[in-house]
């Protein structure tokens, strides 16, 4: 009993190993004071291009690096506007979303008829090992390592570094912060940036680390998922990390249902529908949030 | 002055965000003024394709006002996705189930078109009370929702959901009865443009006159632009963001049904998929004023609806349409703050000017 429910959250780890990576660099800017619901589409961007950049070069870390670098240069436009300009957050994001979408759907359609649906596999990560389920077999990679060690990391860093107290600082007191000679906007860029590039690697353990083909519109919610685990997760690394562990049983469930094919009532469509009503749940039920006090307010400083 | 940043915000974010999808369209490899070219036949070029924009702009000027009146309040429904297609089931319940076939049409249209709204205002509820009761991120809440219900509406189209029309395999309800389609506008000059037009057209004006020309629509924009201040005047923000969030949904929910009556005539598997999230860059190129909505809903729909010839004529995806979209709201934002910037950097820098200008007078002065 004990194996199978060990099983069952190991499972949990693996299914919801690219949103653990996305929550874990997502928390950072949150803490940074900055509300980023960009999420969705940088991962998008950084699952299209690592496949796009893998598949065209044949190098899975060109894919990777490049994957990276696409949710960077999102990222920046979208602190641009949102840091520098104070636009507003929510908006803003809404139209970086629709551009990512928007953009990887374009050129994966040019892409596409360029090639034949037989050699449209990229190159991919192997799995270090498989996990045999009886009828399914789950191969297990890096990215779940990645995943593991960049809980403890991302609390070390937060919580006990310097890095960590000026990150906190901008968040909590952005103007207390830079009489201390922070700059302000400098520090929360540097978090979006840095967001942007983990969460790109969240998109490339989509593809290039595990389907290695690019859906249109693959991601599905992911980033909402993320940001909703970090509000879950209180702002905090191991919180916000026990929320997408959460996650990941949940998206482990509705695969259990579908390859035993249990029959629950509405079928498929639910087990499908699953993981949104408990994140939906969760959010709803968790206790009310203590965000970082100046987060999602704009900082009015005059520094550049 | 304001009238005029107004206008100028939306026609830099066009201008720039064209050239900037066409210059990311020449770099994927296809040609953008062939693209543009398929767009304009595609939405303007007949009196067929000038129709087929018009019902196209027709959710998009319901759901942008939607999305209005939500913003305007300080609470961001981005779930006029969710709340359309809930609606739309809503509707459908009347408009295609067999038991409600027999009441008559001026019953049964005003009746379908009311369910329709108060599903949608039960999904713009549960945001609203959340956000404004418990504090929990808005945004969030409605794109759930709108995966949970987009996905509800599939499972309940396909065999063994209670909207699915028995004895086909298709993912779809059973047909509008016929009295309920809505009629058919300038029958014999443009093809399919329905009453939905009038209503949406009404809307506008309703949502124009509470908005500038009643209390409530003051309380509204006052909530919007400083929340402390009209918490310290009395208002009751909770409760009108709530009630806001109610009344949008409720036009999304109306949206969704006008399409069903009007246009697709039966509910079918994503139906209206992106219409919700179209309103939004609708709302946004329209600068958030509600008269502006029906030119930006008319260009966006002229963008959906001349997808398909430009597909043909340009062999460019039809998500092209959707890069134009966000590029182009993407600058219309960052156009609205840009002036404010420049011109304070150039305060900035002329008071410094004259700092250091009347610095070398008073050294004159000390010298002589």
């Amino acid at each position: 009993m004990l194996s199978a429910i060990l099983l069952f959250l190991l499972t949990g780890v693996i299914m919801g190993t690219p949103l653990l990576i996305m929550a874990m660099g997502g928390v950072v800017t949150e803490r940074s004071g900055t509300l980023n619901l960009g999420l969705e589409g940088t991962m998008l961007t950084g699952a299209f291009f690592s496949y796009y950049i893998a598949i065209t070069t044949g190098n899975v870390w060109y894919g990777l690096i490049g994957g990276m670098v696409s949710g960077i240069v999102l990222a920046f436009f979208h602190g641009l506007a949102m840091i520098y300009w104070n636009t507003n957050q929510v908006v803003t994001a809404v139209a970086i979303n629709m551009v990512a979408l928007g953009l990887t759907n374009t050129l994966m359609g040019n892409f596409s008829k360029t090639t034949s649906a037989g050699n449209n596999i990229s190159p991919g990560f192997d799995a270090l090992f498989k996990i045999n389920l009886g009828e399914a077999i789950i191969g297990v990679n890096w990215f779940l390592v990645l995943a593991i060690i960049m809980i403890p990391l991302t609390w070390f860093v937060i919580q006990k570094t310097t890095v960590g107290l000026a990150i906190r600082a901008v968040g909590e007191y952005p103007t207390a912060a830079a009489t201390m000679g922070i700059r302000v906007r400098r520090v929360r860029m540097l978090c979006f940036l840095y967001t942007g590039a983990i969460s790109a690697l969240a998109g490339a353990a989509l593809t290039i680390g595990d389907v290695r083909v690019f859906i249109n519109n693959m991601t599905a919610g992911k980033g909402f998922i993320a940001f909703a685990c970090i509000v879950f997760g209180r702002y905090t690394a191991l919180g916000t990390a026990f929320g997408a562990i959460v996650f990941g049983i949940s998206e482990a469930i509705r695969n259990y249902i579908q390859i035993f094919a249990w029959s629950i009532p509405g079928g498929y469509m639910t087990a499908i529908m699953m993981p949104y009503i408990i994140t939906l749940l969760l959010l709803i039920f968790s206790k009310k949030g203590v965000a970082p006090k100046s987060w999602a307010i704009p900082y009015e400083g005059d520094e550049d | 002055m304001k009238n005029r940043e107004s206008i100028i915000a939306p026609l830099f974010g066009l201008v720039v965000g064209i050239l900037v999808s066409s210059i990311l369209l020449i770099i994927s490899g296809s040609n953008p003024i062939l693209a543009f070219q398929g767009l304009y036949v595609g939405s303007f070029g007949s009196l067929g394709a000038i129709s087929n924009t018009l019902i196209k702009a027709i959710p998009l000027i319901i759901g942008g006002l939607a999305v209005i009146i939500s913003y305007k309040s300080g609470i961001f429904n981005v779930g006029v996705e969710g709340q359309l297609f809930f609606g739309a089931m809503g509707g459908s319940i009347i408009a295609t189930m067999p038991m409600f076939q027999d009441l008559p049409a001026f019953i049964s249209i005003p009746l379908s078109i009311i369910v329709a709204m108060i599903f949608g205002g039960i999904l713009g509820f549960i945001p609203g009370y959340l956000k404004a009761y418990r504090g929990i991120n808005e945004v969030v809440v409605t794109m759930l929702l709108n995966y949970i219900i987009i996905f509800f509406l599939s499972q309940q189209v396909q065999p063994g959901g209670f909207l699915h029309e028995t004895g086909t395999k298709a993912n779809q309800s059973n047909p509008v009865h016929e009295a309920m389609r809505l009629p058919v506008l300038f029958e014999g000059l443009l093809t399919k443009v329905h009453v939905g037009l009038i209503i949406a057209l009404v809307l506008v004006v309703i949502i124009w006159f509470v908005m500038s020309r009643t209390a409530i629509g003051f309380k509204m924009k006052a909530i919007g632009l400083n929340p402390k201040a009209a918490e310290y005047a009395g208002m009751d923000m909770s409760l009108i963001q709530t009630k806001v969030m109610i009344v949008s949904g409720a036009m999304a929910g109306l949206a969704g049904a006008v399409e069903i009556l009007g246009y697709h005539y039966r509910l079918v598997d994503a139906f209206a998929l992106g219409i919700g999230y179209n309103s939004i860059a609708v709302a946004l190129l329209a600068s958030l004023n509600p008269i502006a909505v029906i030119f930006s809903a008319i260009f966006f729909g002229a963008l959906q609806a001349g997808n398909n010839t430009m597909q043909i004529i340009a062999e460019v995806p039809e998500s092209f349409t959707r890069l134009v979209q966000g590029v182009v709201v993407f600058f219309v934002i960052a156009g609205a703050v840009l002036p404010k910037i420049i011109s304070k950097k150039m305060t900035i820098k002329r008071l410094a000017k004259e700092a250091v200008e009347e610095n070398h007078v008073k050294e004159g002065q000390e010298n002589a």
